[in-house]
């Protein structure tokens, strides 16, 4: 009976950091690609702090987000709601993040032709792609399907999420208040 | 074990495995399409450069992503395997397991600015190795929270044996 009469603390909600991890780190993201697309079209290279500087960038989401929540009072987290809160961020992350991007073909309509025009130009100048599958890329280029769409998107959402659940767990670890031992 | 702990342990172990099938890339299938549209490539586009002479190749086609992200994802995988046995000779108990974190963290981040300002021309392999160490170390960091060790406790719940927070 003892045990049952015990509560547990009520939580503060976790949306506002979720929703401010997603959105910083899908803008930084979203505009990562954006800048990568114009120094494409531009030099016809990848920019090699863009590429190697930020990679994985994306996935310190779910960090920030268990960072910014832990700021919200003196309460004890478990890993399961850290995980919970990470992938919440990374899912966030990954949809303003392409969000952003498609938000910017429309500012910049000349973008999309662009880079299309760019990375075809680098296919067929490309002596290591095999004669065989050039069409085949530049058909892709054209027109990559509903379903590569699809595909692409969700797993992009999926794994944006798991590795930033990842994250999420270790902020746990990193930001958490360690409880006194008895 | 808690049962939640269980659960959360198994999760993240099918999603991290998960997630290294899906980082080697459609060469481990025989996947006829250019890698670059294959969906593996796509769904990994904004987390890694995935630029294919910094990628190991498999099956003539390089990974999804980069040496230094697979090996990051492969030796979490691995150490997250570890991790009973990291609780069984109680790994945590000496303490040092953040403090080689950090350290790792700064190699890598060495590596890569270095490589960058042009210091040094780090390989697949340099690369694959630091990022595999990260991810284990990471890994090996939740040593005391899915297999805690049973103590007996010397507080308020004396003379019964209890698990360690989870």
């Amino acid at each position: 009976m003892e045990e049952s009469q015990y509560q547990t603390p009520s939580l503060p909600s976790y949306w506002n950091s979720v929703i401010l991890a997603g959105a910083i780190f899908g803008l930084i993201s979203g505009i990562r690609q954006l800048v990568g697309g114009y120094v494409v079209i531009s030099t016809g290279g990848q920019s090699n702090i863009l590429n190697f500087g930020l990679c994985l960038v994306g996935a310190f989401a779910g960090l920030t987000a268990l960072w910014h929540y832990n700021q919200l009072g003196d309460f004890s987290m478990t890993l399961g709601r850290g995980a919970l809160i990470g992938f919440l961020a990374g899912v966030g992350a990954a949809i303003v993040s392409m969000g952003v991007v498609s938000i910017w073909k429309f500012i910049d309509p000349s973008y999309g032709p662009a880079l299309m025009e760019t990375q075809i130009s680098i296919i067929e100048n490309d002596p290591n792609i095999p004669e065989g599958w050039k069409q085949t890329m530049i058909d892709a280029t054209y027109d990559p399907g509903l379903m590569m769409t699809i595909l692409s998107s969700v797993g992009g959402i999926v794994l944006n999420g798991v590795l930033n659940l990842l994250t999420g767990m270790l902020g746990v670890k990193v930001f958490g208040k360690t409880e006194k031992e008895f | 074990m808690p049962r939640d702990s269980i659960n959360l342990y198994v999760l993240v172990l099918i999603s991290v495995l998960g997630v290294v099938l899906v980082g080697l890339g459609g060469g481990l299938w025989g996947q006829q399409m250019p890698w670059q549209w294959q969906w593996q490539h796509q769904a990994f586009e904004h987390l890694c450069h995935q630029l294919p002479n910094r990628s190991i190749w498999m099956g003539g086609q390089p990974m999804a992503v980069c040496s230094r992200c697979i090996g990051i994802y492969a030796g979490f995988a691995v150490g997250w395997l570890l991790l009973p046995f990291a609780a069984y000779f109680n790994l945590s108990k000496y303490g040092q397991t953040p403090k080689f974190a950090l350290i790792i963290i700064a190699i890598n981040a060495i590596d890569i600015v270095g490589n960058i300002l042009g210091f040094w021309q780090n390989t697949l392999v340099s690369r694959l190795a630091l990022g595999s160490l990260l991810g284990m170390i990471i890994a090996l960091l939740f040593s005391s929270n899915f297999f805690g060790s049973i103590i007996k406790s010397m507080g308020n719940h004396h003379g019964r044996i209890t698990i360690s927070d989870t």
